[in-house]
């Protein structure tokens, strides 16, 4: 039993919770390298950008923009708009890392991805989150993305289309399986049936990080108009 | 200036990633706060694949929905597989 709290046993319990993720990144950051090359960035620079940005949506979005001259202040805001879902992520897994150190804290948001969000949020509905536990997430994943980047970058487009083999589905149906394991959370159904709704709507009508925003913030807001007002909140410990 | 997009980025990135622990921390939440905080996680993880499960054609959603349904009954693991085997099947039939 004493075991099962090492630290060393947590953090191979997160490598093993991130790999299926680790293994869908490598596709990905393969066309993102070469797309990045196509760009004229160099190895250095996606490296680089890979290891201190890890966010692959808005380096896509950021590759798209890039141009010479480099519009740094559009790169910029479009990379603060693509990742502004993340404050509501922080927002809600900050109060899971009560074993974390300041320090801790300010180093684990910076590997805030959504996939290691939503793994630490999983893992904080069974036991605490320990910060061994969140860097076997952070590390496997930050090693394959800037690594699969970088050989993209060197090897171009010899690589096919990540969606011959439903590779690029690893994510969603990621994502199907932790949505549904939120099921007997208060007003399940209604939050999730109003964000699909609203993003799938925002998606039509709006470019492209809006989506994500307005689902979750119109699908927040019924969560909070359906609660109780004067009963103490279900969930929190 | 490529280096200095970057560290702009980088920048931007952790500033989104750390300011929402900074908003909240050390508040007293009220019931409907603490409800909303709550719902962050299906709700986020919803919106950000809605589009390309339910907008993106016939293979993704029919995909998605036996995904969902094998994630009642079975482990992750066995559910992305699902989901991935199903849709190389849907996209090669339409």
């Amino acid at each position: 039993m004493l075991n099962e709290r090492s630290p060393w046993r947590q953090f191979r319990q997160g490598v093993i919770a991130i790999s299926p993720i680790c293994v869908a990144a490598v596709p990905i950051g393969l066309v993102w390298g070469a797309l990045a090359v196509e760009r004229e960035l160099s190895l250095f620079e996606i490296g680089l950008m890979s290891a201190t940005v890890f966010a692959g949506a808005s380096q896509f979005v950021a590759i798209g923009l890039w141009a010479s001259p480099l519009p740094v202040a559009a790169i910029v805001f479009a990379t603060f708009l693509v990742n502004l879902r993340h404050v509501m992520m922080s927002a809600s897994l900050g109060r899971r890392m009560e074993a974390f150190t300041p320090a801790q804290r300010l180093a684990a948001f910076y590997g805030l991805t959504d996939e290691v969000w939503a793994l630490a949020e999983v893992r904080s509905l069974k036991e605490r989150l320990t910060p061994s536990y969140y860097a076997g997430l952070v590390l496997p994943l930050l090693l394959s993305w800037t690594s699969s980047t970088i050989a993209g970058g060197a090897f171009g487009r010899v690589l096919g289309n990540p969606e011959t083999f439903g590779l690029d589905f690893v994510f969603a149906a990621m994502f199907i399986g932790l949505i549904v394991g939120f099921r007997r959370m208060p007003a399940w159904l209604p939050v999730v049936a109003t964000s699909a709704a609203v993003s799938v709507f925002t998606h039509r009508l709006l470019p492209s990080p809006w989506f994500v925003i307005a689902g979750g913030l119109v699908a927040v807001g019924v969560a909070a108009l359906l609660a109780p007002a004067e009963r103490a909140e279900v969930k929190e410990a | 200036m490529e280096l200095l997009t970057i560290l702009g980025m980088a920048v931007a990135t952790y500033l989104t990633r750390i300011s929402g622990d900074l908003i909240m921390r050390r508040r007293t939440l009220g019931p409907r706060t603490a409800a909303a905080l709550n719902a962050v996680p299906p709700a986020v993880l919803t919106a950000v694949i809605a589009p390309s499960v339910l907008a993106a054609g016939p293979p993704e959603a029919i995909a998605g929905l036996i995904t969902a349904a094998s994630a009642f009954r079975l482990p992750l693991l066995v559910t992305i597989a699902v989901g991935v085997g199903s849709l190389t099947v849907l996209r090669a039939l339409f």
